[in-house]
């Protein structure tokens, strides 16, 4: 058990080290309070993408589904690859 | 018990047993033969819109079948519902939005004589649409649900 704890401690350390942008695994983002910053933590985000979900939050009000991200033409080709690291609270 | 509160009670009864049946009648005139739910955008609007196929199930034309959107919340509580109608008899849903009153309307006896009847066995696409707008932000919902309200 002390072992797999270990690991597991490594290992987190480890892909910190190696890849510090990315959201950490178990921690959703919240889209309605997601900074650009924030959602650059995704994987394949672009600033463009990151500015385009900020400029859809802002003209057509809080996200309701994260399926509207399905809306935004420059996120729908990495759609797949998000839905299960944001929520929308 | 007084006379009174009995025949209330019979009253009442007879309601329950009546709405029921109406109930009935209507899932056993028609179905929804497929159905959807997505998020769509038209001129920078956005909406919630449910849409797919109603299908006559009775062995005599129908004129138009009444449909109840629901969006509900996580816990199965409706937080908004709407009403629509298959696409041959949307002529008999309201009218909503920027210049809805100076739309003239027909009596509803006569926009009924206009529509064209669904054939036994035929099926006819169907959309509900709700503006975001419309949609209460708190609570989120969560998953549609569709009902048959009234077939004629």
């Amino acid at each position: 058990m002390k072992r797999m704890k270990l690991f597991l401690a490594t290992a987190v350390l480890a892909s910190a080290t190696l890849f510090p942008g990315l959201l950490p695994a178990g921690d959703k983002l919240n889209l309605n309070t997601a900074t650009e910053q924030d959602l650059m933590k995704l994987p394949e985000m672009s600033e463009a993408r990151a500015r385009a979900i900020l400029g859809y939050r802002k003209s057509t009000g809080e996200f309701i589904q994260v399926d509207e991200l399905e809306l935004i033409p420059q996120v729908k080709p990495i759609y797949g690859k998000i839905k299960d690291l944001v929520v929308v609270e | 018990m007084t006379r009174r509160r009995a025949g209330w009670l019979m009253a009442t009864g007879l309601w329950l047993v009546t709405a029921g049946a109406a109930a009935a009648t209507a899932a056993e005139l028609a179905t929804i033969a497929e159905q959807h739910g997505q998020w769509e955008m038209s001129y920078g609007a956005v909406y919630y819109r449910a849409f797919g196929f109603v299908q006559n199930k009775s062995s005599k034309p129908i004129k138009y079948v009444k449909l109840q959107l629901d969006l509900l919340d996580a816990g199965g509580k409706s937080v908004y519902s709407t009403i629509g109608y298959n696409q041959k008899a949307e002529a008999l849903g309201t009218v909503e939005g920027e210049g809805a009153d100076t739309v003239k309307r027909s009596s509803p006896e006569e926009t009924l004589k206009k529509i064209e009847a669904l054939k036994p066995g035929e099926k006819d696409l169907f959309r509900i649409g709700v503006s975001k707008d419309d949609i209460p932000k708190k609570p989120k919902f969560k998953s549609y649900q569709l009902k048959i309200v009234e077939v004629k």
